[in-house]
């Protein structure tokens, strides 16, 4: 490996997604490097783009230029999936910390210090809470609405779930899956596999200009992340519990509805050609739909059971035979 | 290849600082003159008081002791599923770390297990509340029986033995260790029944709530659906679309031969259809899941060598 000589266990892995919007790689590339070499942090620079774009590419051969070994550029052909891409990316990474930062100005570089410190003191993941600054008070509101959003539906309390700046030991990214979108979520599904997540107030980047107004399906996306968050974090084990309720509810009201228009009928009015019949039948319908699924859903758990394992075990402690120096063996997990 | 032993004890403990002492001194003091190799499996669902500090503690006098860390608190069916993952011995025997259990039960157990590969225990004294504890697990036992037709009087009993081989072909994830007297039922397993002291708490606070009841017999409902329909979803499926179907049938030819041709019971009656053609198609896909699985998820018929 180019690179093994120079790292070493205290280095520091700066894996940046760089996309099509990504416009300030450079100039970002050249901060860190300031900031690590007056801080003396050995690190290395890990662009991960997935694009051909040509000011990018641009953008990147600068870097490069300045930054010279220090920097690696990973190209993904035929990959937008910037979950999958931070996975390999920690892959391929080397030191035990690792940083992942947007590519475009969002905390102070020097920010990132307080988060590598507290990986240091023991934490696993590290993200930073990004404090009043660049942001206009439309935004924040919206940040604050969706991150309580987020909360309930994961239950656990986050400030700025939208901050891609967070510090974490290697071992996080080779445990928790990333996939689509779900890098955003890092925090929430460290924290659910029992990793010690913290959240560190963090100063904005001067240069930060974060968006009031997103598109309609940046909304859409987002709301949709939302129930997938509550899904994941209290029904992935149990679908039956969750899609049997919701059928059960509608069958039930369905129900309901139908013996309440029986009784009508027997009372003498007429049936055949009231519209509202169509609706209880469509209720128990549904119902009926809904617990399928959440059977189906059982199913495909079941058939996967054996590669299914939802605790994480952090240390096995025993003694040493005889023979050893020490009185007691540990291993990590 | 990991070492084996003859027999691993199994103890998932959440919060025990004040049993875990006299748990394991118990344990050992019970297991060392049956002569047999052994392992002493505690597992810490993620103990916010001095659990893992007794525990560490006790290491140098008792060396078959392992004790697993988890990362957080992760529930007793999860703790249970890693001691059993971690357990090296060709017999395992599980309970609980609230010294309700009796360790003097286990050579017993070990005795029964000759000719069976599951023993479990029967707290027919049960020294608990009757309100919040007693009567809810009446209840539930009485249901799981008369659904499941598995004959055990006390699912919920913590001591347990195993073959290691039999309940390592399980599979077994989740919730579903409450259930592996009805999993092992549906693979043929010999299960054999035996009375087992039990003990007030003296020390430590229960963690069981009357909630428990309810997740409980959610979850048995599933088990049930999945040993009935799991080698063929398809006819679950079948079972629900099959009355929609008919019904469908019902609705658009019997009041156009009654009454004549009307819009509402014609569009009752395509939903009706659409909803039977859904479940089909969901008995498809599942179908499909089952025989996806074939290679790496089913194995061949359980059988013994008799």
């Amino acid at each position: 490996m180019a690179n093994s000589d120079f790292l070493s266990a205290s280095v520091i892995s700066v894996l940046m997604p760089v996309n099509r919007d990504a416009q300030h790689v450079s100039e970002i590339a050249r901060e860190i490097e300031e900031h690590m070499k007056q801080e003396g942090l050995e690190y290395e620079l890990l662009c991960l783009t997935t694009t051909i774009d040509p000011d990018v590419t641009r953008q990147l051969d600068e870097a490069r230029d300045g930054l010279g070994h220090r920097i690696r550029v990973m190209q993904f052909s035929g990959v937008t999936d910037e979950g999958a891409v931070l996975s390999a990316g920690a892959e391929q990474a080397q030191g035990s910390i690792i940083v992942t930062l947007p590519a475009r100005f969002e905390i102070a570089i020097s920010e990132i210090d307080g988060l590598i410190a507290g990986v240091k003191e023991g934490a696993d993941v590290v993200t930073a809470s990004r404090q009043n600054g660049a942001t206009g008070a439309a935004s924040r509101l919206q940040s604050r609405f969706f991150n309580r959003l987020l909360s309930v539906a994961a239950g656990a309390r986050f400030e700025d779930l939208a901050s891609g700046t967070r510090a974490m030991n290697s071992k996080v990214l080779a445990e928790v899956p990333l996939y689509g979108d779900f890098h955003r979520y890092l925090p929430i599904l460290a924290q659910r596999l029992g990793f010690d997540v913290q959240e560190r107030p963090s100063q904005q980047h001067p240069e930060a200009k974060p968006r009031t107004i997103h598109s309609p399906l940046v909304y859409l996306w987002r709301a949709i992340d939302v129930l997938t968050v509550f899904f994941i974090s209290r029904f992935t084990r149990h679908p039956l519990r969750l899609f049997g309720g919701i059928g059960a509810a509608f069958a039930v009201s369905g129900s309901v509805a139908l013996l309440a228009l029986a009784m009508q009928r027997l009372g003498g009015v007429a049936l055949a050609d009231r519209p509202i019949l169509i609706l209880p039948v469509l209720l128990v319908g549904l119902g009926f739909q809904s617990f399928a699924i959440g059977l189906l859903g059982e199913l495909i758990l079941f058939f996967q059971a054996r590669r299914i394992r939802d605790y994480r075990v952090s240390a096995i402690h025993q003694a040493a035979p005889a023979g050893y120096e020490a009185e007691e063996l540990t291993s990590r997990g | 290849m990991e070492q084996t032993v003859e027999l691993s004890v199994t103890v998932p403990v959440y919060n025990e600082e004040e049993n875990v002492r006299a748990l394991v001194a118990g344990l050992a003091a019970v297991l060392r003159p049956l002569e047999r190799s052994f392992e002493l499996v505690v597992v810490d669902d993620g103990s916010s008081d001095e659990t893992v500090s007794v525990l560490r503690g006790l290491l140098e006098d008792i060396p078959e002791l392992r004790v697993v860390e988890l990362s957080r608190n992760f529930g007793q069916t999860l703790a249970l599923q890693a001691a059993l993952d971690i357990a090296r011995g060709e017999i395992i025997v599980t309970m609980d770390g609230d010294l309700q259990n009796d360790p003097a039960d286990i050579p017993m157990l070990l005795e029964n297990l000759d000719g069976a590969d599951v023993v479990s225990g029967w707290r027919r004294n049960r020294q608990d509340t009757l309100v919040l504890r007693k009567f809810p697990s009446w209840v539930a036992n009485r249901l799981i029986r008369a659904v499941t037709g598995v004959p055990i009087h006390d699912q919920g009993c913590s001591l347990k033995a195993y073959r290691g081989e039999f309940i390592r072909q399980l599979d077994l994830y989740g919730d579903m260790h409450r259930f592996i007297a009805i999993l092992a039922m549906a693979t043929g397993a010999r299960i054999v029944e035996v009375e087992v002291n039990h003990h007030p708490r003296t020390a430590g606070e229960s963690k069981y709530g009357i909630s428990r009841t309810f997740k409980v017999l959610a979850d048995l409902f599933t088990i049930q659906m999945l040993t009935w329909f799991r080698t063929q979803p398809i006819r679950f499926f079948a079972l629900i679309g099959t009355p929609f179907l008919l019904a469908s049938v019902l609705a658009g030819v019997l009041p156009w031969i009654l009454t004549g041709w009307t819009p509402v019971w014609t569009s009752i009656s395509l939903f009706l259809a659409l909803t039977a053609g859904a479940c089909i198609l969901v008995g498809m896909l599942g179908e499909t899941l089952n025989e996806a699985s074939a290679p790496q998820g089913r194995r061949s018929a359980p059988f013994r060598e008799c």
